[in-house]
């Protein structure tokens, strides 16, 4: 009896040892294609994620006109917005460039986006055929020219002088009509601008200038105006929102934020200077990543589509795709004959120089360095 | 004849049949073929195996099949020859034995013959039941002694017999012996002639023989003696040989002698054949033994129905002989061993109550173990495999996209097995687990080959696993954007040019001005730095992807340096002719100048203005203007009359501000009159000078000797005057006062009050009444923490809040005092009141 159950342990032990090292490598065959993303930045998006991080400059007003429209379109997928002033985003995302954590970065200005693009931040835009179609009808000048695109603009912003009439007619300034009229000693505090060393609308801006006056007399032309300058803000929109708000009667900000201010009820008047105003261009754009998370192209493609140039449409005169909303109440004029002709390339590769110089100059009545801004401006 | 034979077949499994040979059939099939007569169920066995004929004696077998194994008596047979099998023999196919059975009565024994005429038989075996009766002749007499005689085998038994010639003629007399072998007999002589009357003896001895025909007992016979010479006439004399037994018996050896038992198979056949070859019947005895009491013996005998265990006893008459099968069982079986076990047993036979000694057959049984060397070398063999499955690397290696563009990610996955006691190395460097991926930006096509190695595969490199994955990259090719230079050109030397540049796809960016030689790294793909240039030059920009570090792309840009010649637009005098003193105006507009100067006047002077000279004499006025190795010069003759007197100073006739006092802050105008000679006239706030040089950055068109210019300030301000004639100064300031506005008035609260002022229980309602009369710029109503304001920028800002108004407070649970507090700018009224 003890030798056959011997035999039979023997005989267990022997199959044991022949059957398990083979189950244990059935088992840990590894899944051809499923990959396993766990490096850090890398996302797997799983059918009950479908969420998207997108940075933004965007304004609220835009944010919210636009994501429910996204969300309501595509059930189920929901975006994260991170919003940032321009060129802090830009340092953000340089920083983040070796981890980057965002899918998408949405609005951002092209002279910015192109210092993305040469970072090496970006991805591609691959779309399918429905994003290729998009793309097809997306104005040429208003996106990246190569093929596939690493960013595409889909609306323009024009800098405009937000006039506060109230305020205007109070104080008995008279309205201004051109960029040289700003320097008149009868608008001493009088004018709010955005900082360019944040605000894109602020760079975009000065550059304008330099590129309109040349560098000596743009500078000198910025010296003079500074005497009038209250406070630089680090909002582009801001200047504007001060305006409405009557805490001073002109801000140099861009003609669609009056445009939302005058929504509320505010006597703002958007005016375009008659030297012409510069413009830029609200791109979007893929942010490189190990794995391009597929609804972020996807995103990308509604981005460019008929419903979300709509809704650019209600705060843009331009966008990069035709459609049928006219030019949006409240622009005095036709935005596009004011504008000068933008080098994006050029403003975007002298960024940090100006903006030094700028600093250097004008630091002081910054908003973020709070050395002479006014009680009441911050 | 003999009766019909029988086959006694024992199989494998020990169970005995016997087949019965049918003599009309004549032969008999043996085969594993189910239509054989005898099947026998083996794999080596053909379908008809073995044919035996049993038509003609002895019996012959032809062997048919090929395979197996088949002995006759223990001897191998080859087939397709013919051999005799006789009965006893013994058949061995493939371990099943058969035995050819002798028919009842068969057995080679000697009968003895009787026939009708003669009592004699051949074979010597007495057929006679008793001593036949003497029979008595008158012609033919005869007379003998003791009638019966016993001896042993090989002993003689002797009678005399004595004859006498009854008749009357001389006779021959034949002497023979009936019912006897007459081989045993001798009768001497065994022919007499007598004469007439005559008397005569013979002797008759019989010996018979040590045979077991020589059967032990009493033979009776007839010695007869005829005469030919009395013919139909004979005398018989009846007598009786008795014969001793003796007792002797062969055994033949065992067969098969030695056997091998299994773990399955512990039962083997053997057998043995014992002959009688006694003279009398014998009975014996089989006894199985062996020293380690390990076997069983069983002993089928014929005639039992049972097969008998150890020992076994039959009967054999003489010259019998019987075959019997042992069965052989090992009680033990091995389970493993690398040897088998022998065991050696004996077979005792013997003859019972006989002196003849026992015979003892010794055999052999090979006890074999379950696991014997050769499965021992097949488990170790099996081990080996199974080690080798188990410790044998194995590896599974992707990587996906295997095509990139260089900067791209691709994603290595690996998984090796087994999955403990591996070391896995990718390309020679380990990795921590034999599972594992990593993520990879490559810049170039690069070959990864991973390694899993086991110890096994550390014994025998070659059984590493190995596998390699070439992820080919698709080089970048870098693109300028931008490279340009502002200015294009540079007029002068140490003119400063910004060079602006971005790209795309850089990893490298260096800026080279050919011209110095310098190449400095860039930090950043896209930026813009002022150069001074003393020279024409020409700028590379290089750009280098890591994808192609030997195709960097180069953008060349060119820097001339282009001196044009100076060009005097405009020179011109506002007078010609001058009093000694005066001074002339002169004016000049020159351009693609670096130098300008006036000779009279100044060294340094600006490519376009008027300049107040005063030449001492008639002269020339040149003016010269230098850019680089050109030079232009431009020449006015003044013609200077001699000074009727000296020159006088300017006068400032009045210089004044208005208003010259604000509060706060003031706006308004400064006017001045300059009567007399003058040149430069200068107007200065402290911080910013105007004057009336054209051509100066300080030059304003309202600088003249009657002129005003308009002021903002918002802080005390002194404005100086300075007028110039030639080395004649007047200076004459006018100050513009700012007092600091007065303090707001203070704002009035008309009423503050409550209601309930003293409420009977709490929590209750508070309604707040108040009225602030103008100005005011701000009020607060707080109690407690709460506080609301009219401040649109304070986080308690309350729109309800007016100036005249009320405000319901709920659930106030206890005495409160309720604050408001009234500002006009700095000024602040407070007023409060207390719910009792």
């Amino acid at each position: 009896m003890l030798r056959k159950t011997t035999f039979l342990l023997l005989v267990i032990a022997l199959l044991a040892a022949f059957l398990l090292p083979g189950c244990d490598a059935v088992s840990n065959l590894p899944m051809p294609t499923q990959l396993p993303f766990n490096l850090p930045g890398a996302r797997t998006p799983t059918p009950a994620e479908k969420t998207l991080l997108v940075y933004t400059v965007l304004s609220e007003a835009q944010i919210n006109a636009y994501k429910p429209i996204y969300e309501q379109e595509n059930p189920g997928h929901k975006l994260i917005l991170e919003r940032a002033s321009t060129w802090e985003l830009v340092r953000k995302m340089i920083a983040e460039k070796n981890a980057p954590r965002a899918d998408v970065v949405w609005g951002l200005a092209a002279t910015a986006v192109l210092r993305l693009q040469a970072e090496g931040i970006l991805a591609p835009y691959e779309p399918d055929a429905e994003g290729l179609r998009r793309l097809g009808t997306v104005n040429p000048r208003m996106r990246d020219r190569a093929t596939p695109p690493y960013w595409i603009g889909h609306d323009v912003f024009v800098a405009a002088l937000c006039v506060n009439s109230a305020k205007m007619d109070e104080q008995g300034l008279p309205y201004p009509k051109s960029w040289q009229d700003l320097i008149d000693p009868v608008y001493r505090n009088k004018i709010v601008m955005s900082n360019p060393n944040i605000s894109g609308t602020g760079f975009m801006t000065i550059s304008a200038w330099i590129q309109q006056m040349g560098e000596a007399n743009a500078w000198k032309y910025m010296e003079a105006l500074d005497k009038n300058i209250i406070m630089y803000t680090d909002s582009g929109r801001k200047p504007c929102t001060l305006a409405a708000d009557g805490k001073a009667p002109i801000g140099i900000s861009f003609g669609s934020a009056a445009n939302d201010e005058r929504k509320r009820g505010v006597a703002v008047e958007a005016i375009y200077p008659e030297e012409g105003s510069g413009w830029e261009v609200e791109t979007i754009a893929l942010i490189k990543k190990d794995v391009i998370n597929p609804d972020a192209v996807k995103f990308v493609t509604w981005a460019i589509g008929d419903s979300a140039m709509q809704a650019y449409a209600k705060f843009y005169p331009l966008t990069s795709v035709k459609t049928n909303i006219t030019t949006p109440p409240g622009f005095t004029l036709d935005p596009i004959t004011a504008l000068i002709p933008n080098r994006f390339l050029w403003a975007s590769a002298n960024y940090d120089r100006i903006v030094n110089d700028w600093t250097g100059r004008f630091e002081s009545k910054a908003e973020s360095s709070a050395v002479d801004v006014p009680e009441g401006f911050r | 004849m003999a009766a019909s034979e029988l086959l006694e077949l024992i199989r494998l499994d020990g169970t005995v049949e016997f087949i019965p040979l049918n003599q009309s059939k004549g032969v008999v099939q043996i085969g594993r073929d189910s239509t054989c007569d005898l099947v026998l169920d083996s794999p080596q066995i053909a379908g008809v195996h073995a044919i035996l004929d049993y038509h003609q004696k002895p019996y012959q077998l032809v062997l048919m099949g090929e395979r197996g194994d088949a002995r006759l008596n223990g001897q191998a047979i080859q087939p397709r020859l013919r051999y005799e099998l006789h009965p006893g023999q013994t058949l061995e196919i493939e371990g099943s034995i058969l035995f050819l059975v002798p028919a009842e009565g068969a057995l080679e024994t000697v009968a003895p013959v009787q026939t009708e005429t003669s009592l004699a038989v051949p074979g010597g075996l007495s057929l006679l039941p008793a001593r036949p009766p003497d029979q008595m002749d008158e012609m033919i007499v005869s007379d003998m002694g003791e009638r019966q005689a016993t001896v042993n085998v090989d002993q003689t038994a002797t009678w005399t017999v004595n004859v006498a010639n009854g008749g009357s003629l001389v006779a021959a007399f034949e002497i023979h012996v009936e019912g006897i072998n007459p081989s045993w007999v001798t009768i001497l002589p065994p022919r007499l002639n007598l004469n007439e009357g005559g008397k005569a003896s013979a002797t008759i001895a019989i010996t018979p023989p040590r045979h077991p025909s020589s059967r032990a007992g009493s033979h009776h016979f007839a010695i007869v003696i005829t005469s030919a010479n009395y013919p139909g006439r004979r005398s018989l004399r009846g007598a009786t040989l008795v014969i001793n037994p003796y007792q002797e018996f062969t055994v033949s050896e065992l067969s098969p002698r030695q056997h091998s038992v299994t773990w399955f198979k512990r039962t083997v056949l053997s057998q043995l054949q014992v002959a009688n070859l006694s003279n009398s019947e014998g009975v014996f005895r089989l006894e199985g033994m062996d020293d380690e009491k390990a076997l069983d013996f069983e002993f089928k005998i014929p005639s039992e129905r049972a097969s008998l265990a150890t020992r076994a006893q039959f009967t054999l008459d003489p010259e019998q002989a019987l075959t019997v099968p042992v069965r052989i069982t090992c009680r033990r079986r091995t389970f493993i061993a690398l040897t088998h076990h022998q065991h050696s047993f004996t077979v005792n036979t013997s003859l019972v109550d006989s002196p003849q000694p026992a015979r003892m057959l010794l055999g052999y049984v090979r006890r074999l173990p379950l696991i014997g060397p050769l499965l021992i070398f097949l488990l170790l063999l099996l081990g080996a495999a199974l080690t080798i499955f188990t410790f044998y690397p194995r590896i599974t290696f992707t990587a996906l996209p295997s095509t990139i563009v260089a900067g791209q990610a691709t994603r290595l996955e690996w998984s090796a097995f087994p999955p403990f006691m591996v070391t896995v190395t990718l390309n020679d460097e380990p990795v921590p687990a034999p599972r594992g991926s990593q993520n990879l930006r490559l810049i170039k096509t690069t070959t990864y080959k991973i390694k899993a190695n086991t110890w096994l595969s550390t014994i025998f490199p070659t059984l590493a696993a190995t596998q390699t994955h070439t992820i080919n990259v698709t080089p970048v090719r870098p693109e300028i954007l931008l490279f340009e230079a502002n200015p294009e050109q540079i007029n002068a030397a140490n003119q400063g040019v910004i060079i602006s540049w971005l790209v795309l796809n850089a990893d490298e960016v260096s800026l080279v001005n050919t011209t110095a030689g310098k190449e400095d790294k860039l930090d950043k793909p896209y930026g813009a730095r002022t150069v001074n240039l003393e020279k024409g030059s020409v700028y590379v920009l290089n750009v280098k992807n890591n994808s192609m570090p030997d195709q960097p792309v180069q953008k060349q840009l060119t820097i001339p340096l282009i001196i044009p010649v100076p060009v005097i637009e405009s020179f011109s005098l506002s007078t010609e002719t001058i009093n000694a003193g005066q001074s002339v105006t002169v004016k000049w507009k020159v351009r693609n100048a670096a130098k300008v100067s006036l000779e009279p006047g100044a060294a340094e002077l600006p490519a376009s203005g008027e300049l107040v000279v005063t030449p001492k004499e008639t002269g020339a006025i040149v003016l010269t203007a230098v850019n680089g190795p050109e030079t232009v010069r431009a020449m006015k003759q003044v013609t200077v009359r001699p000074p009727p007197a000296a020159a006088a100073p300017p006068v400032i006739d009045a210089f004044v501000a208005s208003p010259e006092k604000g509060v706060g802050s003031a706006s308004g105008k400064l006017t001045w009159s300059i009567s007399g000679p003058y040149g430069k006239i200068e107007l200065t706030d402290g911080s910013t000078i105007w004057n009336n040089v054209k051509g100066t950055t300080e030059y304003d068109e309202a600088i003249k000797a009657k002129g005003s210019k308009g002021f903002s300030v918002t802080e005390t301000t002194l404005y100086t005057l300075t007028v110039y004639n030639g080395d004649q100064k007047v200076v004459k300031t006018a100050t513009v006062t700012i007092d600091p506005p007065p303090d707001p008035a203070p704002p009035v609260i008309e009423n503050f009050s409550l209601s309930p002022e003293a409420p009977v229980t709490y929590p209750v309602t508070v309604t707040l009444n108040w009225m602030i009369n103008d100005p005011w710029t701000k009020f607060e109503l707080s109690y407690d923490d709460r506080v609301f304001s009219t401040d649109k920028s304070s986080p308690n800002y309350d729109s309800t809040l007016k100036a005249q108004g009320s405000k319901s407070i709920a659930a106030v649970n206890k005495p409160t005092m309720f604050v408001l507090t009234v500002w006009n700018g700095s000024t602040k009224v407070v007023k409060s009141v207390t719910m009792k």
